[in-house]
């Protein structure tokens, strides 16, 4: 395998984090992000002799993965996209200027934020993602109601993203 | 909290119907709204959003490697895999998935260190040849041990014991009678060190060249023979067609035709010699002696497959044998406790000529079974062949759904094997099922002690991993799948294994290591 392909392979594995995260912002959703970045991939390596080494990769992928994201959503039930075409721009736009070096520092935050919720609160949690769980999952196993299910959950989100942005900032002094 | 939320307050809410799938179409304007107006509040999107992908991440056991690993369909058909999506698009090449896999392997080796580590130099992934029959074989100290149908890179390898024939991707066929040590040096070439070996060279192969410690035999469209022993003596005989003999500094010394043979004698002269090419095994001899040696192994495992069913801990034992294609029912000869069926999987070909086995291929394929009560200790093996790991995961005994104590045992797509009770933990192997594993017929087994909740994963034999269940629960098994998993609530979950089984068995008790080997020979 020539060199150029080698470096190609590891700017793409290294970026998939990257990818992976501007597209659940584009779709709104988990399910149709990976869908997506699988189709990107594959159309990234087709044109992988056209990206000059040396050039800054994650924006010249984001690029194909934004056109994959269109293609995706023009091709579903118009009633099922998320974002109008104006917002999903400004959506895209916004990533250019954030460094994703910070996400692997959001991301170990986040370890430290979920073992410091109480019990009740993490398995719920627990509940609603692990298997690529859902709300029902956690309604059939506790019990609760729906609407209420709903409701923790929002609450414990927010609550570690308060947690997480508090470590960030401390570890920032 | 008296300081003002810097985005709306109306967001989070939005995000949170957004994550759980029940936007509404009033939700959409507003949240399309909210978005547009204010950068702030498509930070907290963002963020948010980030937040929703970790959870789920951390959770499954997913990290953002292993995205790579489901656009790699090594051995998949588009047509039974793929999403529809993207089902007309054909995968680049299997170097690439491999190198892909292999990335994705490596990655998540390296998850728990800081300094990066050069994946690159790990690329010689493919190889020279392939290892078509073994019979027999035992390999020397010299060279890595290789399974049939492994792909063989370049360097040397030594036979001890046994026959083996190796197809190389040039074309040309080699088979090798041991003791013999041989360096494979590409699609074209290879350099002896003694051993008796026969060449058959096809057209596209032509000019495939044998290096021995005097000089080189140069194929001219043909098949011969030659042996070097262990004081260096060479000998080559031409069954057919024309060699050239070559110097070792490259001049051409003689031409031999068909019938015609040469010796080096250790006196340093050529001579003139009678053709011997017969008393060379050649492709037809390895064939027979593969296919007695896969009967006396078949003769074997009924035997010891005997002594499993006797066995009085043994719940399950599908042995994939003698069913017909139309039957659908599973037969478990251990009794009616637990009733199976099997689902779109089908029939074929096991470990050898002449064993059973299910093909599981489709989304769809599952064998599904009841057992319907609780165990203390028990023990799952498997014989198994994975094909890709083109999905997210490969289900190997999945409990429905996942209630509490329910077991799954699966292959995640990084090639960890893990088992999970639910509500109580998993434990992960540690070794990868790498991409080398698959195509090939493995044993598989975890065993799980009630007394001291620990569970141990085997692969062939082997100690692959080793942990402890928190709390030491009892096991519900009841209604459960093989090689898929059944999901109520599910939508767009894939557990489907892609590749075959041919032996399943299921025992209340934990083997030990000793008794998990004997199922692995």
């Amino acid at each position: 395998m020539p060199n150029s392909e080698k470096d190609f392979i590891h700017a793409l594995t290294y970026s998939q984090n990257d990818l992976m995260g501007y597209l659940v912002g584009l779709l709104g959703n988990l399910h149709d992000a990976k869908d997506v970045l699988q189709a990107t991939n594959l159309v990234l390596w087709e044109k992988h002799k056209e990206f000059r080494t040396g050039a800054e990769f994650r924006p010249w992928a984001r690029k194909f993965a934004y056109f994959q994201a269109l293609a995706f959503i023009r091709d579903r039930k118009r009633d099922r996209h998320v974002f109008d075409d104006d917002v999903l721009e400004l959506l895209a736009s916004d990533y250019g200027d954030v460094n994703s070096a910070k996400d692997d520092e959001r991301e170990l935050a986040l370890r430290d934020c979920l073992n410091q919720l109480p019990e009740k609160q993490r398995m719920l949690i627990k509940l609603r993602y692990e298997e690529e769980g859902s709300i029902k999952q956690v309604v059939d196993q506790t019990g609760a109601k729906a609407s209420s299910v709903k409701v923790s959950l929002m609450r414990i989100r927010n609550e570690l993203q308060a947690c997480i942005e508090s470590k960030i900032a401390l570890s920032n002094l | 909290m008296s300081k003002p939320e810097p985005y709306d307050p109306r967001l989070d809410h939005l995000i949170g119907k957004l994550q759980e799938g029940d936007l509404d179409s009033d939700d959409r304007l507003l949240l399309n709204q909210l978005l547009r107006e204010d950068p702030k509040n498509r930070q907290r999107y963002r963020s948010m959003m980030d937040l929703h992908r970790w959870l789920s991440n951390y959770h499954t056991g997913e990290s953002h490697w292993n995205q790579m690993s489901a656009m790699l369909p090594a051995r998949t058909s588009p047509e039974t895999r793929g999403r529809p999506w993207y089902r007309s698009r054909q995968i680049a090449t299997i170097g690439l998935a491999a190198a892909l896999i292999a990335m994705v392997t490596l990655n998540v080796i390296m998850m728990g260190r800081s300094e990066p580590v050069d994946l690159l130099s790990q690329d010689d992934l493919s190889g020279v040849a392939i290892l078509t029959e073994s019979v027999g074989l035992v390999w020397g100290d010299h060279s890595p041990e290789f399974n049939m149908n492994d792909a063989l890179p370049r360097g040397t390898l030594e036979l001890n014991e046994g026959y083996a024939q190796i197809d190389f991707f040039s074309g040309a066929i080699l088979t090798v009678e041991a003791p013999a040590q041989f360096e494979l040096i590409d699609n074209d070439a290879i350099h002896i060190s003694y051993g008796k070996m026969r060449l058959f060279v096809p057209e596209p192969a032509q000019g495939f060249r044998v290096e021995g410690p005097e000089f080189d035999t140069i194929d001219l469209g043909t098949e011969f023979a030659f042996s070097v022993d262990r004081e260096g003596q060479s000998e080559v005989h031409v069954l057919n067609g024309e060699v050239a003999i070559h110097a070792k500094d490259g001049a051409t010394l003689f031409h031999l035709a068909t019938g015609e043979s040469l010796r080096h004698a250790l006196s340093g002269g050529f001579e003139s010699i009678a053709n011997a090419a017969k008393n060379f095994v050649g492709r037809e001899s390895i064939l027979d002696m593969a296919s007695a040696h896969w009967q006396a192994k078949h003769n074997e495992w009924q035997q010891e497959r005997a002594k499993w069913l006797q066995d009085p801990d043994t719940v399950i034992y599908y042995d994939f044998e003698d069913q017909t294609s139309w039957q659908t029912p599973l037969d478990n000869p251990q009794s009616d406790q637990a009733e199976a069926a099997i689902v779109g999987a089908r029939w074929s070909e096991g470990r050898w000529a002449g064993k059973g086995a299910l093909d599981f291929k489709t989304i769809h394929d599952r064998v599904r079974l009841r057992v319907g009560r609780e165990f203390k200790s028990f023990t799952f093996s498997m014989h198994l062949r994975v094909d890709s790991f083109a999905d997210r995961k490969n289900a190997l005994f999945m409990s429905d759904d996942f209630p509490a104590n329910s077991v799954h045992w699966q292959i995640n797509e990084t090639g960890i094997i893990g088992l999970g009770i639910s509500d109580a933990g998993r434990v992960h192997s540690e070794v990868l099922f790498e991409p080398r594993h698959l195509g090939h017929w493995r044993h598989l087994a975890v065993t799980y002690d009630y007394e001291t909740g620990q569970v141990t994963h085997f692969m062939d034999g082997e100690v692959i991993g080793q942990g402890r269940i928190r709390g030491r629960p009892k096991v519900q098994i009841q209604s459960a799948e093989l090689g898929n998993w059944k999901k109520t609530s599910s939508n767009r979950i894939i557990r489907a294994l892609n590749g075959s089984m041919d032996e399943f068995l299921f025992l209340e008790r934990a083997l030990s290591e000793e008794e998990v080997r004997r199922l692995h020979q």
